[in-house]
């Protein structure tokens, strides 16, 4: 008797979740916009995607209870796809089944994987992935990158490098073992020789769940290197970063964008000290205005701006900035579609972030947000702003 | 060789060979089919994408199942395979003007080639050594497409001629649907004639005692290193499906968990069963996905689950899983079973 009411619960259960009404989801209506999201919420890059997906969410709060956009309110359908590109694929296939008119994504590798969908779709994509191969509309149409592209973030670097300290260098890339990871190494190397910078350049991967990197840090040592440039998120890289300490050697560390957070401070500790972060986003620590609205956001939810850290900061202007497109095609009085809301981004004013960022331009040539970087360092546990926004 | 139902007789040769012997297993199988046929008409969108990829994973999983449950050879390396069978298509339809479906089957050939020489360490280690051995042809491929250009050196590979399949091109969820489905059950036909040739013999003898085998003059090398090529070989196809529906290609897709996951499917659905390779397929792809839209299905209504979800989704995919190992270690084909054998007695016990 147990067996078979036990069958029947879970037919029931099964019956509901097959035909069900897909309540979470973004669904747009006459007076509601519909947008998706995917977010890394336990996956290996959720240490950020966590924080990262509350500030999408933060945003859409903040700006439903002052009445939405232009009196339509916004149904956000986030999902957590664990950094995992078939559930995002997935997904993305529920999502653009419902009557979303946007998405806002979060890795490279299901960013781009999910390239061909969305451009067939007409469906305009942010995403916290800042690859350099995103921001031509003529490949990537509907893909916008908020931020300062990865490689551009690597060329800044060493940019600096080459502007402070002339000579001959030897540079270790340490990168996450995905496209997220891989994605400057190539524009990288290409502005090396380019620029004629005397530097020597080896990459070398970072295992997802590494607990030591010691083997490939013997390997930077026995290369020369110099300079030690980490594209990760912070967990791993604060591991290196004390294996750098531990194993006493003589590298400076360059922080490019994810790695160079208040996480990464906090669980790098002492071995934080000194490491240069080429930071297109403001960090939270220099109280910049346009912080002011998501930390008494969170306040009022007894949470706090410096524990939800930059990522928080990313989500909340990202969403902010595809809002504002939609706000756009609202005001030219044409149909919240896809393809309208992509012609409102390319073709709308500079999104201002009250400083925490440089401001936020697209155009029909090109969907790459911001050209240059700030870069800070690391002192005593607090980013200390090093220079101004530099371009590659 | 096969047990029958009490009371069916075999009257000839052809009766003997057929696959299925009773009017209960016809209508079974018509069944089965009408729900193939129905599912992309009354699923929703992600649903239809979510049979998709569980008409992948079937193939690939039939392939792992012919190695492992079979031969008794262990593999953690299926993930790679169907990297080198999406990459091989990849690269075909980019640089040639091969049709699709001869790509697949290219693609295939190239999974199997690349797979025997990875399965050459089978002939000397067993067991976890082997597993090992077969971990690292997971790391080397995986690096390949990393680091040598010609494979993208961890850019996309894009396909972007569209795919046409004698004059017909599939470009939705649904459509591939059809090519995805006809590939899945063509594998489970090729899968299980194979064992009723001297060949699948050969691999099951391996299986069951391999120096005997030997001794019955079975010539283990040749079998073993012939399970590792069909294995690949049919991991390769199912890459390649994947190459030409989802037209672009990240090596995150292939990656160790993969091939943990290919594991864990015939594990689950049962050691030795092309059905269960189909169960543990479908069941390993489709759990996470209703997870997923239960929790959607809850949205706002549990605060706590909402807040936990993806804590909760996983504690209950690891809690699934394990209690199937405990209450059922020979997977859910076993399961379906004793269900099968439980109405077919009714209303008698045995």
């Amino acid at each position: 008797m147990k067996t078979r009411l036990g069958a029947a619960a879970l037919a029931a259960l099964v019956v509901v979740v097959l035909a069900g009404t897909s309540g979470g989801l973004a669904r747009s209506t006459a007076s509601t916009i519909g947008i998706g999201a995917l977010c890394d919420l336990s996956g290996p890059t959720s240490d950020i995607g966590v924080s990262y997906c509350n500030g999408e969410k933060g945003y859409v709060d903040w700006k439903n209870r002052r009445g939405g956009v232009k009196g339509h309110k916004i149904a956000l359908g986030a999902q957590d796809y664990a950094y995992n590109v078939a559930r995002a694929q997935q997904i993305y296939s529920q999502i653009s089944g419902g009557s979303a008119v946007a998405i806002m994504g979060w890795g490279t590798a299901d960013t781009t994987a999910l390239v061909p969908s969305i451009t067939k779709d007409k469906l305009p994509f942010m995403s916290a992935s800042y690859a350099e191969q995103l921001t031509d509309p003529r490949d990537t149409p509907y893909n916008f990158v908020v931020a300062t592209n990865y490689t551009a973030q690597a060329q800044i670097a060493a940019k600096q490098i080459a502007r402070t300290s002339p000579g001959h260098h030897e540079i270790a890339f340490f990168h996450n073992n995905s496209a997220f990871g891989t994605a400057p190494i190539s524009g990288l190397q290409d502005y090396i020789k380019a620029k004629s910078l005397n530097f020597g350049f080896k990459a070398y991967a970072m295992i997802t769940g590494s607990t030591s990197f010691d083997s490939q840090l013997l390997q930077a040592r026995a290369q020369g290197a110099d300079y030690i440039f980490i594209q990760n998120v912070p967990t791993p890289a604060s591991i290196l970063a004390k294996d750098v300490k531990r194993l006493n050697l003589n590298m400076k560390i360059v922080c490019l964008n994810y790695c160079g957070s208040e996480v990464f401070v906090r669980l790098a500790g002492d071995a934080a000290n000194g490491v240069l972060a080429v930071q297109p986003w403001t960090p939270v620590s220099y109280g910049v205005p346009g912080d002011a609205e998501p930390a008494k956001w969170l306040k009022n939810r007894h949470r706090s701006l410096a524990n939800e850290g930059l990522g928080f900061l990313q989500g909340w202007y990202t969403m902010a900035v595809m809002l504002k497109g939609i706000e756009k095609t609202i005001t030219d009085k044409k149909d919240i579609t896809g393809p309208n809301i992509k012609t409102s981004l390319e073709t709308m004013p500079a999104f201002v972030t009250g400083r925490v960022t440089s401001p936020i331009k697209f155009n029909t040539k090109s969907h790459d947000g911001m050209k240059g970087s700030r870069i800070y360092t690391i002192k005593n546990g607090k980013f200390t702003k090093t220079t101004g926004f530099v371009v590659p | 060789m096969s047990s029958i139902t009490t009371g069916v007789y075999h009257r000839s040769y052809r009766a003997d060979l057929a696959l299925r012997h009773t009017l209960t297993e016809y209508v079974r199988l018509a069944l089965v089919l009408a729900a193939v046929v129905a599912a992309p008409f009354v699923a929703s969108p992600y649903w239809v994408h979510v049979l998709d990829d569980i008409g992948i994973a079937v193939i690939g999983a039939i392939g792992l199942n012919i190695l492992v449950g079979y031969t008794g050879q262990i593999s953690l390396g299926q993930g790679g395979f169907l990297a080198v069978g999406a990459y091989s298509a990849g690269l075909i339809s980019i640089h040639s003007s091969v049709p699709p479906l001869v790509g697949i089957f290219l693609a295939g050939l190239v999974s199997a080639a690349i797979g025997a020489f990875f399965g050459l360490p089978a002939l000397r280690l067993k067991g976890l050594y082997l597993a090992i051995a077969t971990l690292a042809s997971q790391v080397i491929i995986q690096w390949a497409i990393i680091h040598l250009s010609f494979l993208g050196a961890a850019e996309p590979l894009v396909i972007s001629e569209p795919s046409r399949i004698f004059g017909w091109t599939p470009s939705s969820d649904k459509q591939w649907y059809w090519v995805i489905a006809v590939f899945a059950v063509l594998a489970a036909i090729v899968a299980t004639n194979l064992f009723r040739t001297g060949v699948g013999r050969a691999f099951v003898a391996i299986r069951d005692q391999d120096v005997a085998a030997e001794a019955i003059g079975v010539n283990t090398a040749r079998y073993k290193i012939l399970a590792f090529a069909l294995s690949t070989g049919f991991a390769g196809v199912a890459g390649a499906l994947t190459a030409y529906w989802t037209t672009i290609l990240t090596f995150e897709r292939f990656t160790i968990d993969v091939s943990i996951l290919y594991l864990a499917m015939i594990i689950i659905g049962g050691l030795g069963s092309v059905s269960g390779a189909v169960y543990g397929a479908a069941f390993i792809i489709a759990l996470p996905a209703g997870l997923q839209q239960l929790s959607n299905e809850l949205h706002g209504s549990l605060g706590f689950v909402q807040a936990n979800l993806p804590a909760i989704q996983q504690v209950i995919f690891g809690l699934t899983i394990m209690l199937f190992l405990v209450f059922e270690p020979k997977g859910l084909a076993r399961i379906w079973q004793r269900a099968k054998d439980y109405f077919r007695l009714w209303p008698f016990r045995y």
